[in-house]
């Protein structure tokens, strides 16, 4: 089931954080975790960075309280979660590339094992759409799809006009729709 | 054939993107140690009139104080520095190197340290009573490890803060050097803010859970409660692989 995020509550809890009132975290955390999440794990592609991304989000709006307007509280969330996310990628890209092949190297870095999946599911939607779509697809599916985000929405977090998003959503979807039946005729 | 909305139900259906359960502990543990450290700092920094205004103050308190039993200290930075053998103990150290506040981590260390004076001492002086303290409650018979460690990576990439490695080696070599009979190895542990992240979550002191980190990562044959019960020599043995 999508989360669909309480507007009015997300607001409201950061108005109370920034008040000083720490108990509200933990119902801000159960309010937009899921969907800043999948909007991380967008931009990372693995469960790991996604984790780390989504830590970073909650201590920079917490060390940034001051800065929020009392207002659009979930758009100013996913804002810190791109800009997290796009500097742990331009981060990433200035290290030095190591052989993820070689079975020693990795197990020297003791990496986190991404593998299958970790949670349900059962459909495999999620890693079939990752293969086939672009990247900026992929993300826009998710936004709309698992988030519940309207196209004006997606439009402002990944650039773009609104027509655009959702002609690029619906052609998603044609492509996911597609390469889904095609597996279930061979697996059937 | 499936339909758009079928297809949407599907992604709706899947908890692949779920964050795992565990990660709301985790991540609002770490928030709150940033929140700590955040006020930390900002009890630490002053507006410049107010600073001013303290610092004459605390000058004509000097001045004017009798059997110069009153000072003031106002610390600029402070750093946490953690000993541990089995008791286990926090001490903050100040700008001038002067302890500000003593944290006992385990009752051990309340039992052995509550009676002793801390406060107001050097770091270097503050280590040796802590070891002479512990020598006296026989924690340092038969080659006991003690493990020094405090917070030297901060920041993201983790940049080295070098008067933090000073003010360890400086403790260290107060270890060694103190008067005691006990024979006893110091072991210096550099920390970084993934290490104090994790003993906030498991309410251990740092240099503990690093080990205990190192040891779960070769050996999965204990468990995190097992490991938290024992000794540093005795983590340390299990590290070493004797």
């Amino acid at each position: 089931m999508a989360q669909f995020i309480e507007r009015t509550k997300v607001d409201e809890y950061l108005t109370r954080i920034r008040q000083g009132d720490r108990s509200a975290l933990s119902p801000l955390y159960e309010a937009t975790a899921k969907p800043l999440y999948a909007l991380c794990y967008t931009y990372t592609s693995n469960h790991h960075d996604s984790e780390d991304a989504l830590s970073e989000t909650y201590i920079t709006v917490v060390k940034n309280i001051g800065k929020y307007r009392g207002e659009s509280g979930f758009n100013w969330l996913y804002t810190i979660a791109k800009n997290i996310c796009l500097n742990m990628l331009r981060s990433k890209q200035k290290r030095v590339l190591v052989d993820f092949q070689d079975e020693e190297t990795v197990n020297t870095m003791h990496l986190p094992a991404e593998g299958p999946p970790r949670l349900e599911d059962e459909s495999g939607i999620i890693a079939l759409s990752k293969q086939i779509l672009g990247q900026r697809e992929f993300r826009i599916v998710i936004l709309h799809a698992v988030n519940g985000l309207k196209f004006g929405q997606i439009a402002k977090i990944v650039g773009g006009l609104e027509s655009t998003v959702r002609w690029q959503y619906n052609n998603a979807i044609k492509k996911i729709k597609k390469a889904y039946e095609r597996r279930e005729r061979d697996e059937g | 054939m499936k339909g758009d909305r079928d297809i949407e139900k599907l992604f709706r259906q899947s908890e692949e993107l779920t964050p795992r359960a565990e990660l709301k502990q985790e991540i609002l543990a770490r928030v709150a140690l940033e929140v700590q450290k955040k006020e930390g700092s900002a009890r630490a920094v002053r507006p410049r009139r107010f600073r001013t205004v303290t610092a004459l103050l605390a000058a004509l308190l000097i001045v004017f104080s009798f059997a110069g039993t009153i000072t003031v200290v106002q610390g600029a930075s402070e750093q946490t520095v953690y000993i541990d053998v089995n008791p286990s103990l926090a001490l903050n150290v100040n700008g001038f190197g002067k302890i500000t506040d003593v944290q006992y981590l385990n009752e051990d260390a309340r039992s052995v340290l509550s009676g002793t004076a801390l406060i107001g001492l050097s770091a270097k002086e503050a280590t040796e009573h802590v070891i002479v303290a512990l020598d006296s409650a026989g924690y340092l018979d038969g080659e006991a490890e003690i493990y020094i460690s405090t917070l030297t990576q901060k920041g993201k990439k983790e940049k080295k803060d070098k008067k933090a490695e000073r003010l360890l080696k400086k403790m260290c070599k107060a270890a060694e050097q103190a008067k005691s009979k006990g024979r006893y190895t110091v072991n210096a542990a550099e920390l970084s803010e993934r290490d104090l992240q994790a003993a906030a979550e498991n309410k251990l002191s740092p240099a503990k859970c690093q080990i205990i980190a190192e040891i779960l990562e070769k050996d999965d044959q204990y468990t995190f409660a097992e490991l938290a019960a024992l000794s540093m020599k005795e983590l340390k043995r299990i590290a070493k692989g004797k």
